[in-house]
C-alpha cells in the first residue's frame, strides 16, 4: 500500500518536473500566434491571436528554400560523417597502434570538434570560393564535415573498442575474414553507437549558425540563419521568429525521437562496463 | 573488459595476431583514408592558415593582403587587453557553476526517470526536446521569459511574492541568466548518459547491497556512484567544451551586456574577427582559447585514467 | 536476434541512403543553377529589414528592363551586412558591385570607388540636402566621397502635446532635464516624464553625444574625450534615466516606444525612424495627433544614421552601378519611401514638399532641421564597444559618472585610429585643438 502511494507520489512528481522544464515550449508556441502588441503584455496566452506569423512564414518563398537547404545539408552531413566515423573508427580500433599513439589520435579528435569556428570561417570562406563552391549547400556541408567526422569517429572508436573480443576471436575462428566480421559482427553490435553519432550529428548540423552564415550569402540560407534574420537593428521581431523556430523545431524533434529507442543505448559509449 | 571512455588504456591483446593479416591490415588503412583526407582538407589548411595568421599583422587597416610578420605581437596585444580576462573569468564562472548544476540536476533526473515504465520513458524522451531546439531560437524564448517587466520568469516570481530582479540588465543576474539557459537546455544531455549509464549497472551488485541492510541512499553512494565515475567524466569533459564554445546565448540574450559583465571567450574572439575583422589578433585568440581547451581534455585523460585504476 | 536487428538495419541504411541520394540530386540541382544567360549582371547588398531590401527590390525589376540586365539584391539582416561586406572586399572576391555601406564600414572605405566625378555631374544633386554631402554624413576616403546617402535619420525627441506644447525648444540638455523634472509632479500617475530605450546599450551614446560638445579624438590622433565636459554630460544620460520608468535600465527600443504610443510618457527620445510608423497609425497609436518632434537640443549633435550607396573597386560593372545608383535614389523614389517604408528621405524636397507637410507638419521640419545638423561618431566598431558599455555599466547602477568616464578612456589606450577618420573627424569638428 505505501508502496502504491509513493509510486503514485513520483508519477505526479515526474509529470510535473517534465511540465516545468518543457514550459519555455509552451512559451514558444504560445509566441508563433501573438500580435505584436501581444509582447508588451504580461500574459501568458496571446490577447489577440493572429496566424499572420505563420502566413508570413509561409508565404515567403524563402521558407522553402531554407528547409530544403537545410534538409539536403544535415542528410549529407550525417551520412558521410556516420559512415566516414564508422570505418575510420573501426579501423583505429583494430589496427593495433600502440596506447599513445590512441591516446593522441583521441586528442586531436576532440580538438577538432572544440576549438572555436571563428578561428577558422575567414580562411574556409577563402578556401570555399578558391573550389567556386562558395554559396552553395556543399560548402556548409563541408564546414560541418570538419567537426562531425572526426567527432564521429571519436565516438565510433569507443563503441568498437567496447565490443567483447571474444566474438570478435570466435569468428576469425571461424574462418571470417575481417571485412567479414566488420560487417557482420562489429557493425551491428556498434548499432546504437552509430544511432548515436547519426543523431548528434543531425543535431549539430541542423542547428548550426555561425558556419552557415558565414559561408552562403541570402540566396541560400538555411533554416538557422533565417531564424536570425528576425533581429533587426529596431528590436526582435518575435512573433515571426517564433513561428520559424517551430517549424524548424518539427523535423529535427521528430528525427530524434524516432532514433532515441536506438542511441539511449549508444550513449552509453562504454563509458560503463561490467 | 574495462574500456575507457577516452580510450588511453591498453588493448586487452596486441592485434599483431592471427586475427590480423597483410589484406587485413590493407583493408583497415582502406577503411581510414576517406576520413584522414576528409579532416586533413578541412581541418588542417584552416588551422594551419589561422595559425600562421596570428604571428602575422592583419587587421582591417591594411590591405586585402596580411602583413608582415610580428612575432607575438598578437598574443601580447590579446593578453594585455583587461576585456579579455574579464571575459576568461566570466566564462570560467558560467562554465563551472553551469557544469556543477547540469551534473546534479542530469544526475538526479536519471534517477527519477530509471525505471522502465511508459511514463518514465515518455518523459526522458520529452525532455529531449530543450536538446535538440536551435540555440538561437531558445535563447529568444528566454529573452522573452526574462523581460522583468512581460516575462514568465517575473510574473511567475511575483504570483508567489518575490519581485524579480531586471534580469538582463543587471550585472549579477544576466550571467546567472546566461546560466539558467545553458543548464535548461544541457542538462537533459546529462540525463541520457547518465540513465544510461545506471541501466548498464548489473543490478545484482545493488540487489545485493539491500540484502545487506544498506539504505538506499547509501546503497547509490557506495555502490552505483563510483560505477558511474565513468560517465560523470564523459559529461564534465563534454559540457565544461561545449559551455566555453557557445556564443549564440549570450550573443543573444546579452550581447556581453550590460557593460562587459556577461561577455565570454567566445564572444571575445567573435568581436575581434568577426566585428572588428582583427584577423590576427583573432587567431591569437583562438589559440590561446585552444590551450586552456587542451588544459581541460588533459585533466579529463587523467582523471579517466585515475578512475578506471581505481574501479579496475 | 541478430538477424532482425541486422535486416532492420538494413532497411534503415536503405531508407537512409535514397534520402541521401535524393538530397544528393538536389544538391547537384541547386549547385547547377548558374548564372543565367544575360548581358550584364548587378549584385547589391541592402540590409533585411523588410523596408530598405523591399524597395530595392520593387524597383529592380524596373532597372533591369531598361537596361537589359539582371539584378540580383542580397538582402542581409543587421547583424551581418557590414560582416559580409567586409569578407568580401577584404578577401579580394568582389561578389557584390554597389553595396550599401554605414558609418561603421570606416575600415573599407579604400576598398570603394570615388564617386567624385559621378556626383558633381549629377542631376539631383541640388534637390540634397547640402550638409549630407560632406564628409562624415557621407563616406570619404582621402578626401573623395565613396558613398551616396539614400537613408538617413537623425535622433529626435518627441513630446506628448497633451503635457508639452508642440512648439517645445529646449535651450540645451540641462534645459530638457529641469523641465522634465518638473513634470515629474504634475504628471498623471502612471505617466513617466522620459521615455528612453537604456536596455539597447548602443542608443544610450546618442544623448551622450546631444550633451556633449567637445572633442572625440585628441591632438596626439587617440581617441579621448575632455574629462570635464564628458563628466557633465555622463551625469546628463544619468539623470535622463532617473525620469523614466522604474525598469528604465531594461527597456528595448520597442517598449520605450511603447510606454510613449500608449501615453505613458511625456518625452520620447529614439531613431524617428523607428517610431513614425506607429506614430501615424491609429491602430499602434493612442495619440492621435497628441504629438510633435521637437529640436534636438545641443549644446552637442544629433546622431547620425545613414545608409549610403557605394560602389566596389573590384566590381567589373562600374558604369551599370552608378546607374543603379543614379535612378534608385531619386527625390520622387525617396519621398514616396519616407512614408511607405519609413525610410528618411535625404533630398530637401521631400521636407517642403506641400502634400506632405499638411499631414506631417508636426515632424518634417524639425526632422530637415536635425538632419542639417546631425553627424556620426568618429568611431570604429571597436572603439564603440569601449565606449557605451561604460554608459551601460553606468545607468545599471555601477559607479559614478567619473568613473563611466575614466573606463571609457581606459578602454581606449592603446586603440589606434584609422586614417580615414581622422580626417572626417577634423572636418566636423571632433578632434581637439
Amino acid at each position: 500500500m505505501r508502496k502504491r502511494f509513493t509510486a503514485a507520489l513520483m508519477g505526479l512528481l515526474i509529470v510535473a518536473v517534465v511540465l516545468v522544464w518543457i514550459l519555455p515550449f509552451f512559451e514558444l508556441i504560445s509566441a508563433s500566434f501573438k500580435s505584436p502588441a501581444d509582447f508588451f503584455s504580461a500574459s501568458f496566452l496571446p490577447e489577440h491571436p493572429t496566424l499572420a506569423n505563420f502566413d508570413e512564414i509561409f508565404a515567403d518563398p524563402k521558407t522553402g528554400i531554407m528547409l530544403r537547404n537545410s534538409l539536403i545539408v544535415v542528410t549529407i552531413t550525417t551520412i558521410v560523417s556516420v559512415l566516414l566515423g564508422t570505418l575510420s573508427g573501426y579501423a583505429l580500433a583494430r589496427l593495433g597502434l600502440s596506447p599513445w599513439v590512441i591516446g593522441g589520435v583521441v586528442f586531436v579528435l576532440l580538438f577538432f570538434r572544440f576549438y572555436p569556428r571563428i578561428a577558422m570561417v575567414i580562411p574556409f570562406f577563402v578556401m570555399m570560393r578558391d573550389w567556386g563552391l562558395f554559396d552553395t549547400p556543399v560548402a556548409v556541408v563541408l564546414g560541418h564535415l570538419s567537426i562531425t567526422i572526426p567527432f564521429a569517429t571519436w565516438l565510433m572508436l569507443i563503441a568498437f573498442r567496447g565490443l567483447p573480443a571474444e566474438i570478435d576471436e570466435a569468428g576469425a575462428i571461424d574462418g571470417a575474414s575481417l571485412p567479414g566480421r566488420f560487417f557482420h559482427l562489429a557493425l551491428p553490435m556498434a548499432a546504437s553507437s552509430m544511432a548515436t553519432a547519426a543523431v548528434l550529428t543531425a543535431v549539430l548540423s541542423w542547428n548550426e549558425f555561425l558556419i552557415a552564415q558565414s559561408l552562403t550569402r541570402s540566396s541560400n540560407p538555411v533554416l538557422s540563419t533565417g531564424v536570425a534574420s528576425f533581429i533587426t537593428d529596431a528590436g526582435v521581431k518575435y512573433g515571426s521568429m517564433a513561428a520559424l523556430s517551430l517549424v524548424i523545431c518539427i523535423p529535427i524533434v521528430v528525427f530524434a525521437l524516432v532514433m532515441q529507442r536506438h542511441y539511449v543505448a549508444g550513449m552509453t559509449m562504454g563509458a560503463v562496463k561490467g | 573488459m574495462t574500456t575507457s571512455l577516452l580510450v588511453t588504456g591498453r588493448p586487452r591483446r596486441r592485434a599483431a595476431s592471427p586475427l590480423t593479416t597483410r589484406p587485413d591490415r590493407f583493408f583497415l588503412w582502406a577503411c581510414l583514408t576517406p576520413a584522414l583526407l576528409a579532416v586533413i582538407a578541412l581541418q588542417l589548411y584552416p588551422l594551419l592558415n589561422a595559425s600562421v595568421l596570428s604571428f602575422r599583422e592583419w587587421s582591417l587597416t591594411e590591405s586585402t593582403d596580411p602583413g608582415g610578420f610580428v612575432g607575438w605581437a598578437n598574443y601580447a596585444q590579446v593578453l594585455s587587453d583587461p576585456v579579455f580576462w574579464g571575459a576568461a573569468r566570466t566564462s570560467l564562472v558560467i562554465t563551472v557553476c553551469g557544469v556543477a548544476l547540469q551534473l546534479l540536476l542530469g544526475t538526479g533526473l536519471a534517477a527519477l526517470l530509471r525505471k522502465g515504465r511508459a511514463l518514465h520513458r515518455t518523459a526522458r524522451a520529452v525532455l529531449m526536446l530543450p536538446m535538440v531546439i536551435a540555440p538561437v531560437a531558445a535563447a529568444n524564448i528566454w529573452r522573452l521569459m526574462f523581460n522583468s517587466r512581460s516575462g514568465s520568469v517575473n510574473t511567475t516570481l511575483s504570483a508567489i511574492g518575490i519581485t524579480g530582479p531586471e534580469w538582463l540588465a543587471d550585472p549579477f543576474w544576466s550571467v546567472v541568466a546566461i546560466i539558467i539557459v545553458d543548464t535548461w537546455q544541457w542538462t537533459p544531455f546529462v540525463m541520457l548518459v547518465i540513465s544510461s549509464a545506471m541501466l548498464s549497472i548489473p543490478q545484482e551488485l545493488v540487489e545485493a547491497a539491500s540484502v545487506d541492510g544498506a539504505g538506499r541512499w547509501r546503497t547509490f553512494r557506495s555502490v552505483e556512484l563510483p560505477m558511474l565515475t565513468g560517465a560523470f567524466a564523459l559529461v564534465v569533459t563534454f559540457r565544461s567544451l561545449d559551455s566555453l564554445l557557445q556564443l549564440d546565448t549570450v550573443y543573444t540574450l546579452t550581447q556581453g551586456g550590460p557593460g562587459y559583465s556577461s561577455y565570454t571567450l567566445t564572444y571575445y574572439l567573435y568581436a575581434l574577427g568577426l566585428r572588428n575583422f582583427e584577423i590576427s589578433a583573432s587567431a591569437a585568440g583562438s589559440w590561446l582559447f585552444m590551450i586552456i581547451v587542451t588544459v581541460i581534455i588533459v585533466m579529463m585523460f587523467r582523471l579517466d585514467r585515475a578512475s578506471r585504476e581505481a574501479t579496475s | 536476434m541478430k538477424t532482425s536487428l541486422r535486416s532492420r538495419r538494413v532497411r534503415r541504411i536503405a531508407g537512409v541512403l535514397a534520402a541521401g541520394s535524393t538530397a544528393v540530386a538536389l544538391a547537384a540541382c541547386s549547385a547547377g543553377t548558374g548564372d543565367a544567360a544575360g548581358s550584364s549582371k548587378l549584385v547589391v547588398t541592402y540590409m533585411d529589414s523588410g523596408t530598405y531590401n523591399v524597395a530595392a527590390e520593387k524597383f529592380a525589376p524596373a532597372f533591369e528592363k531598361s537596361h537589359d540586365a539582371e539584378v540580383a539584391v542580397e538582402a542581409f539582416p543587421f547583424a551581418t551586412l557590414g560582416q559580409q561586406n567586409a569578407t568580401d572586399l577584404i578577401t579580394g572576391t568582389g561578389g557584390f558591385d554597389v553595396m550599401s555601406t554605414s558609418a561603421w564600414d570606416v575600415e573599407i572605405y579604400n576598398h570603394l570607388q570615388p564617386l567624385t566625378s559621378q556626383i558633381d555631374k549629377w542631376k539631383n544633386r541640388d534637390q540634397y540636402i547640402p550638409e549630407l554631402l560632406k564628409d562624415g554624413p557621407s563616406p570619404y576616403a582621402s578626401g573623395d566621397q565613396v558613398g551616396l546617402t539614400y537613408a538617413s535619420d537623425a535622433y529626435g525627441v518627441f513630446v506628448n502635446t497633451d503635457y508639452l506644447p508642440a512648439d517645445t525648444t529646449f535651450a540645451d540638455w540641462d534645459d530638457l532635464v529641469s523641465v522634465a523634472t518638473g513634470l515629474k509632479d504634475t504628471l498623471p500617475s502612471g505617466v513617466v516624464p522620459i521615455s528612453f530605450a537604456f536596455g539597447a546599450a548602443d542608443q544610450i551614446p546618442s544623448i551622450f553625444q546631444g550633451a556633449y560638445d567637445s572633442y572625440y579624438v585628441t591632438k596626439d590622433g587617440q581617441w579621448g574625450l575632455d574629462d570635464e565636459s564628458a563628466t557633465k554630460a555622463m551625469q546628463t544620460v544619468g539623470d535622463i534615466a532617473a525620469l523614466g520608468t522604474p525598469n528604465a535600465a531594461s527597456l528595448s527600443i520597442d517598449e520605450a516606444n511603447e510606454n510613449f504610443l500608449a501615453g505613458k510618457a511625456a518625452m520620447l527620445i529614439v531613431w524617428p525612424s523607428f517610431v513614425r510608423g506607429a506614430l501615424n497609425d491609429d491602430s499602434r497609436s493612442t495619440l492621435g495627433d497628441h504629438w510633435a518632434q521637437v529640436p534636438f537640443p545641443g549644446p552637442g549633435t544629433p546622431a547620425l544614421s545613414t545608409w549610403s550607396l557605394s560602389i566596389s573597386k573590384l566590381s567589373k560593372n562600374q558604369d551599370l552601378a552608378w546607374s543603379w545608383i543614379d535612378e534608385f535614389l531619386t527625390p520622387e523614389h525617396s519621398t514616396e519611401w519616407m512614408f511607405t517604408y519609413g525610410i528618411g528621405s535625404p533630398f530637401a524636397s521631400t521636407y517642403s514638399d506641400a502634400e506632405l507637410l499638411k499631414k506631417h507638419a508636426n515632424d518634417l521640419p524639425v526632422q530637415a532641421g536635425n538632419l542639417a545638423k546631425a553627424l556620426p561618431l568618429p568611431l570604429t566598431l571597436k572603439s564603440f564597444d569601449p565606449f557605451n558599455r561604460p554608459m551601460s555599466e553606468f545607468v545599471s547602477g555601477r559607479g559614478t559618472a567619473a568613473d563611466a568616464v575614466a573606463a571609457i578612456e581606459q578602454g581606449w589606450s592603446g586603440l589606434k585610429v584609422p586614417e580615414a577618420l581622422i580626417s572626417t573627424a577634423e572636418a566636423n569638428g571632433f578632434v581637439e585643438k
